[in-house]
């Protein structure tokens, strides 16, 4: 290659980095528009639709269509030496650029006159000036347009995206309830206490227990997956004679409990709501029923606060209606935020009708309370005045309730309830939770329960009456906590504290909330 | 003969004195000037069609006196006889014996000049396919090489259509190029007044010699071509075709039959002077841009729905290459 023929590649090379740039770009825009609209397609689809994983499968979607464009670019879009040196022909060159392109290395006459002729004109011009960089405003606009659609769509707040939401929480805490029972299956695998039959007992439980949470629908069959595995595993314990190896079992059981989180969450919805109901007048009196934790306060304030409605002007309904709404648009819980959306539609219309919010404050209110008994597997819980014919129900026996279940009787602890069946009267009404029924607890009474118990986890058919109410031995702390903090700060009015330090106090205690 | 670029600056100093030179007795009609020596340097033969008056005669003879080549003309009439354009046997009597010898024709020259070539019968304008094309002309027996370089100009009037015998596709496509020869302008007209109705003489003088022309088209064969470029000039012939995958809608829906490959001969020549006569080494798209009308507007035929629309060849090339991509 000699200096003229360098001197023409060299130009070919240098224009062609600003054309591959400028090129590149350009379809990168293209590609990142069709992959913010396959996108935002989605995203409408995630507005009528739960689609709980929309941020993965948009991540996804970008991943793939930049994958897709950066080898598409490579290996059919990347301008090579020709492409360039056409391109930089049509700036005014005249095809002087790709005609020395295909002479370099011939060396005769006729060839060296066209490229010095070549040069000559290349020698006057700046490769910037012919090819600046640019972006095409339209699909810079389009871009720009899409982008904000999309985020309008993801900011649109839909049933369906709610619901996502709670599978979302659902699967990742599948997830971590798996992980957790590989981490046992592993350490019961190499565990030196147990023996070789007893581990293949408890790691066949914990694989039957994994398949079980995979192919489970909601948070409730997970639970229910795991008070099954309890049971097995308790009843593996009752059969083993070591003490080492007991102790095993219940490390395990302690490690898998996660019913704590529910509760907590329960907890803290019932908090949240007792907290904005106490900024709304006429509802201090039930928002402290709700704080307190009991079902009959929260009945009676309930029933007060019909009275009450009944006797107040239009324009006040109004504003507790618009208030209720307020607090309904702010809860995750479905139940209690269709509940508070009815409560606020009847006080509007004036027929006043607190059944539904009632059902879902006690029916949470109770799941709470029982979820977190549940631990010291001791009820307390009471569901008043329910009856009804539920389908293959799992419940808990420790209550008293009345009613027909039928399921699979291989629960533990007192759970919450579960039932499909119809009520009377509208009253006991539960959308959610579940009844977790134990026999052979040890602490209830087998007699207490008609019916028998399915060892095999076949349905059975179980009616209870009045059942045995023992007190639990611990109390959730968020509970107690908060009961005793509120005390602390009503009690520090009547005390001889100096205000300064009884502004201390309070903050201490407001904090420990 | 060593090509460089003082030769072939030398060259396009020399046709564009031609130029000024055909100037001074062919007042206006540049582009058709322009177009007749691209003609002259491939050489090709070339079709000019205009009304009467606008100087098509004038300017092959013009053309013939700056060139100094021989030059001949031949009124075309119905009753011309092929004989009597090419040549013929005579009996001549010599001393001793009696003999044919072969008379030239009129067609024995550099610079033929076939003058409404359209009013002659199929069988003369036939005669002369032959010459064109193989630069040839056979007598009884005897094939008689024609001077070199010898083209055809031919004229032809697109309105007086009665009596005339338009060429069949086969001579049409023999024509290098089909040149329009548009009505001139007012400034034009004035010029051609102060010449022709006055007693100014224009004297011309020889720029080229039939030496010259030859080693011109020597050198215009040696430009090169890019690849890209060569494809883009095929795909135009192509894009003529009706049935071809590069034709548009309007070629599918108003031509009969597209242009030959003679067409493409002549895009690759023309376009190759016309590169040297704009200065470059090389041929660029724009060069069979601006040839394509010239070289195919004879060679494409329509159909009877764009003679009835009134669309002509021209509008045709145009369609083609605006959808023609470059790169």
């Amino acid at each position: 290659m000699n200096n003229i023929d360098k001197q023409i590649s060299k130009f070919i090379k240098k224009g062609g980095k600003r054309i591959r740039l400028n090129v590149f770009i350009e379809n990168l825009l293209v590609s990142l528009i069709v992959a913010l609209s396959i996108s935002s397609m989605a995203s409408i689809l995630g507005l009528f639709i739960p689609i709980y994983n929309l941020f993965e499968i948009c991540f996804i979607i970008f991943a793939i269509s930049i994958s897709i464009y950066i080898f598409v670019y490579l290996y059919k879009l990347r301008p090579d030496n020709k492409k360039v040196a056409l391109k930089l022909d049509s700036k005014g060159l005249n095809e002087r650029l790709i005609t020395s392109l295909e002479l370099i290395n011939k060396d005769d006459n006729i060839s060296n006159a066209q490229k010095e002729d070549t040069i000559e004109v290349i020698r006057e011009i700046k490769i910037s000036k012919i090819t600046p960089f640019h972006i095409k405003r339209k699909n810079l606009y389009s871009l720009i347009a899409i982008l904000t659609v999309l985020i309008i769509i993801l900011c649109i707040p839909t049933t369906a995206k709610n619901q996502a939401r709670e599978i979302r929480k659902m699967k990742k805490f599948n997830k971590e309830v798996i992980e957790k029972i590989k981490d046992e299956k592993k350490d019961t695998k190499g565990s030196e206490e147990l023996l070789e039959d007893d581990k293949l007992d408890i790691v066949k439980e914990l694989d039957k227990s994994i398949d079980e949470i995979k192919k489970s629908k909601s948070k409730l069959d997970t639970e229910k997956a795991l008070n099954k595995l309890e049971k097995k595993l308790d009843n593996i314990e009752k059969n083993l004679d070591s003490v080492d190896s007991k102790k095993k079992i219940q490390n395990i059981l302690k490690k898998l409990n996660l019913n704590k989180e529910q509760t907590s969450e329960k907890l803290a919805i019932l908090n949240k709501i007792a907290k904005e109901l106490s900024k709304i007048d006429k509802m201090k009196e039930l928002s402290e029923a709700i704080n307190s934790q009991d079902g009959d306060k929260i009945k009676e304030a309930l029933d007060k606060l019909g009275e009450d409605l009944k006797n107040l002007k239009d324009e006040d309904k109004e504003e507790i209606s618009n208030n209720l709404e307020n607090i309904s648009a702010n809860i995750a819980d479905e139940n209690l935020k269709g509940a508070l959306s009815s409560a606020a539609a009847s006080i509007s219309s004036g027929n006043i009708d607190l059944s539904k919010l009632q059902n879902a404050l006690i029916s949470l209110n109770k799941d709470s309370i029982n979820a977190d008994n549940g631990d010291n597997k001791n009820g307390t819980g009471a569901q008043n005045n329910q009856s009804g014919n539920g389908t293959n129900g799992q419940g808990n026996g420790n209550g008293n309730g009345i009613g027909n279940r039928m399921g699979n009787g291989s629960g533990s602890g007192n759970g919450s309830g579960w039932d499909t069946g119809n009520k009377e009267n509208g009253e006991g009404k539960l959308n959610s939770g579940e009844k977790v029924f134990l026999p052979n607890r040890g602490t209830g009474a087998d007699e207490n329960l008609k019916g028998n118990i399915s060892e095999g986890g076949n349905s059975q058919s179980i009616t209870t009456e009045n059942g045995v109410n023992i007190a639990g031995d611990s109390i959730d702390y968020e509970k107690i906590i908060h009961e005793y903090s509120n005390s602390e700060i009503v009690g520090l009015k009547n005390k001889s504290i100096p205000k300064s330090l009884q502004d201390l106090i309070k903050k201490y205690f407001e904090e420990l909330k | 003969m060593e090509i460089n670029k003082q030769l072939i600056e030398d060259t396009v100093e020399k046709i564009n004195k031609c130029e000024i030179e055909i100037s001074k007795g062919i007042i206006g009609q540049k582009d058709v000037i322009r177009k007749v020596l691209i003609g002259i340097l491939c050489g090709g033969n070339i079709l000019l069609e205009g009304v009467p008056g606008l100087g098509k005669t004038q300017l092959v003879k013009t053309i013939s006196k700056v060139l100094k080549l021989s030059f001949s003309r031949i009124q075309f009439t119905p009753d011309l006889m092929p004989a009597d354009a090419v040549g013929t046997n005579l009996i001549v009597k010599d001393k001793e014996e009696t003999k044919f010898k072969f008379e030239q024709g009129p067609i024995f020259a550099n610079l033929v000049l076939a003058d409404e070539i359209n009013r002659a019968t199929p069988k003369t304008q036939s005669a002369l396919l032959e010459a064109m094309q193989e630069k040839t002309v056979t007598v009884g027996r005897t094939t008689y090489n024609l001077p070199n370089p010898f083209m055809v100009l031919a004229t032809q009037n697109p309105i007086e259509m009665e009596g005339t015998y338009p060429l069949p596709e086969a001579q049409m496509d023999r024509f290098l190029f089909k040149l329009k020869v548009d009505f001139p302008s007012l400034n034009e007209l004035k010029d051609i007044m102060d010449i022709t109705v006055t007693n100014n003489n224009v004297d011309l003088k020889d720029i080229l010699t039939g030496e010259d022309i030859l080693a011109m088209r020597s050198i215009v064969r040696e430009v090169p071509m890019a690849e890209a470029v060569k494809e883009y000039a095929l795909k135009l012939i192509l894009a003529t075709h009706p049935e071809s995958e590069y034709s548009n809608d309007f070629v599918k829906k108003y031509v009969e039959v597209g242009a030959s490959p003679r067409g493409a001969q002549g895009l690759f020549n023309g376009s190759k002077v016309e590169a040297i006569l704009k200065g470059r080494l090389n041929v660029a798209f724009e060069d069979i841009n601006d040839i394509a009308y010239a070289v195919l507007r004879h060679r494409i035929f329509l159909n009877f729905e764009a003679v009835s629309e009134g669309i002509t060849t021209d509008m045709v090339i145009k369609e083609v290459i605006k959808s023609l991509k470059v790169i």
